[in-house]
């Protein structure tokens, strides 16, 4: 899979970012490049920061140093060219709207929320649903979908925003087959047309047929680069094995103490 | 405990015209105070109202009302704003804090109205009547007054309800894709603080999340689209104002509030039993319908058994009974169904299959059997795994499932066919 060798334009620039939740801090001094046009896949144990990274690159989660840049630019100034999918559970899907309304709810990151929306947004509304195979699902209530429906709802809200990048968190957890095979199959359309899908994984069996790119990560940033450098036994034994107990008990020192995670004081002595 | 002022009959036009405003408006707000799992906040900013309307009533030396709704709103503010601080970045779980805010702050507003009613001016006041409401005590200024609010909310939904909706549904996506989301969370709490001081005259702090919550409540059963839910649950409040109303003035001096909250607590109820599609009834009547079809079709597979068997004679109830083919408490009810489709004939000394009823009988022997083959090739069970679960296999009536099945046993022939 990977067919994309010349040096690719950088979409995604991240620097040194750390992010603390309260003050422990979850992700130390990331630093990363994003390769444009291809799939990368975000992986590492549970409690890694996977999710925690994508968020804070969309300005979810505030940072505690560091930048993160889209096409050299900060995020508020590209974020139409952006779409996040997130995780299946983080909303109550009981929620009185149609598989076409939350379609629909995509088409809000190109227009001002105040208007109604437009017949071609409607049009790309149906597009994005037959393309995800939901469209004879379109007026059920979201709540009366499969796990892999909703998913693939929430896949085909980020493909109704016609962005470059996509920043999706675990969709491949807890899916069909069916559903699997369609998200696979949507992901490498987007990338042969020369967008950027970054996904956070957590199935090794799978990445490296899946990705052509891989950032492994485990508080701190293991290794990124294309799938067949990445996923060595040597690289895997360092994202999954011990040996940050160390990093780990500093972070509750630093909770605990009620130290900064940053020191405003520090000097600039080196 | 609050005295119910009589109704002059003059007076009731303007108060029903108040109180169906307010209603209408308040129901509209908990919308999305409900969509949002907000409905407690919104109790405890009601309860959180009282020690402002007392404050304002002591600044202002008077009974005014633009003092105290100022005081009530500036409490309520600040209980919503304690809320987020505590939950937020003192980490105490949102039930807690709400629990505490709106005893420490309802307490707080009980001491300072046992002060006033000890300087010997508070019955006068009216102060009292905060607690559960007192619609008689509305005049036409406040009436215009409660209407003004009432249109302010209907037009800041009118412009907004798309972002509010995104925004309810999944803040940190609307959050991504550049809705200004806090500030939309900040316009729906002023809303909300908004509606609860304009109805906390007519309905009290202790009864007004009522009229948030339940419009809402009554209004989701009957429908899953934002749009319809608004409509209903304002047409529901409406109606329950103008009842709750009306019940109060005809039996005089009977609080109004409660009546109100009494008649929408009965609208909620009657949706909650009697909507389509969520009402408890229809789900009750779909379960009905499909114990009834999988007792059927129990008894149908049951007698093409019997013939497989040869066993073809008319068989009394006992011996049907006997042989297993279902409970018996179902069976007598069973066949009689049966027998009005053309399944079964017979009666009580004896019933025997039709021919329709033998072909439906062996389409579910048939599934059956089929699906103890497919579990036993692909699922690898033991035998005795096999048929419990194939007994609730039988039941799906999907005939692109049947295809599948029928196809994957065809494409791998069973070596042995039982």
């Amino acid at each position: 899979m990977n067919r994309h060798h010349r040096p690719a334009e950088r979409v995604v620039e991240i620097h040194d970012l750390t992010v603390a939740y309260g003050r422990r801090p979850v992700l130390w001094n990331i630093d990363a490049d994003l390769p444009a046009g291809q799939l990368i896949a975000i992986i590492g144990p549970n409690g890694a920061g996977k999710s925690t990274l994508l968020k804070a690159m969309l300005g979810l989660v505030p940072l505690a140093s560091g930048y993160v840049r889209f096409w050299g630019q900060p995020f508020r100034a590209v974020r139409q060219r952006v779409a996040y999918v997130p995780q299946r559970e983080s909303v109550d899907w009981d929620f009185p709207a149609t598989v076409a309304d939350v379609v629909l709810m995509g088409r809000y990151a190109q227009r001002s929320w105040w208007l109604r929306p437009s017949a071609a947004d409607r049009q790309l509304v149906d597009r994005c649903l037959e393309q995800l195979g939901l469209s004879e699902l379109r007026d059920r209530q979201i709540g009366q979908l499969s796990g892999g429906q909703q998913q693939r709802a929430f896949l085909a809200r980020a493909l109704a925003q016609q962005a470059d990048l996509y920043l999706m968190d675990e969709p491949f957890a807890g899916v069909d087959a069916a559903t699997e095979a369609r998200t696979l199959a949507l992901l490498e359309s987007l990338r042969d047309a020369g967008q950027t899908v970054v996904v956070v994984h957590h199935d090794l069996h799978t990445a490296a047929r899946y990705f052509d790119w891989v950032l492994l990560l485990n508080l701190r940033l293991v290794a990124a680069g294309p799938v067949a450098q990445v996923l060595t036994p040597d690289l895997l034994a360092q994202t999954y094995g011990g040996g940050l107990d160390l990093l780990h008990q500093a972070g509750s020192i630093l909770a605990d103490d009620l130290l900064p995670t940053r020191d405003p004081t520090h000097g600039n002595l080196d | 405990m609050a005295t119910w002022t009589d109704w002059t009959t003059s007076q009731l036009p303007v108060v029903l015209a108040g109180v169906a405003v307010l209603a209408g408006a308040a129901a509209l707000v908990g919308c999305f105070a409900y969509l949002r799992h907000r409905s407690l906040a919104a109790d405890a900013v009601a309860h959180a109202l009282l020690p402002g309307l007392c404050v304002g009533y002591l600044l202002a030396g008077e009974r005014s009302l633009p003092a105290l709704l100022a005081g009530g709103f500036a409490t309520g503010w600040l209980a919503l704003v304690l809320h987020e601080r505590l939950t937020r970045r003192a980490g105490i779980r949102p039930d807690t804090s709400l629990a505490v805010l709106l005893s420490v702050f309802f307490g707080a507003g009980a001491l300072l109205l046992s002060r006033i009613q000890r300087l010997g001016t508070g019955t006068a006041a009216g102060l009292d009547h905060f607690l559960f409401g007192s619609a008689s005590t509305l005049v036409e200024g406040d009436v215009l007054l409660v209407t003004a609010l009432a249109a302010l909310v209907v037009a800041v939904l009118a412009v907004c309800w798309r972002a509010f909706w995104l925004v309810s549904f999944d803040p940190q996506y609307a959050q991504v894709i550049g809705l200004p989301v806090r500030w939309l969370e900040g316009v729906l709490a002023l809303l909300t603080v908004g509606a609860v001081v304009a109805g906390v005259q007519v309905v009290g702090v202790v009864l007004m999340a009522a009229l948030l919550a339940i419009p809402a409540v009554a209004a989701r059963s009957w429908t899953d689209r934002l749009g319809p839910m608004l409509g209903l649950a304002a047409a529901v409040a409406v109606a329950a104002g103008i009842g709750g109303t009306l019940i109060s003035a005809g039996g005089s001096g009977r609080p109004t509030g409660p009546w109100v909250v009494l008649v929408l607590a009965g609208a909620a109820l009657g949706s909650l039993l009697l909507a389509p599609g969520r009402g408890l009834l229809a789900r009750s009547l779909r379960q009905q319908a499909t114990a009834r079809r999988l007792q059927n079709e129990n008894v149908l597979k049951g007698f093409w058994i019997l013939h497989e068997r040869g066993e073809n004679r008319p068989l009394a109830e006992g011996e049907l009974a006997q042989r297993g083919l279902i409970r018996q408490r179902f069976l007598a009810a069973t066949l009689r169904r049966l027998r009005s489709r053309g399944w079964v004939a017979g009666d009580a000394k004896g019933w025997s299959v039709t021919s329709a009823g033998l072909t439906e009988g062996q389409r579910i022997a048939d599934r059956h059997r089929r699906w103890e083959r497919w579990m036993a090739r692909h699922l690898q069970l033991p035998d005795d795994h096999l048929h419990d679960a194939a007994e609730a296999l039988e039941h799906l009536s999907s005939s692109d499932l049947d295809d599948r099945l029928r196809r994957d046993l065809d494409e791998n022939p069973p070596s042995e066919i039982d």
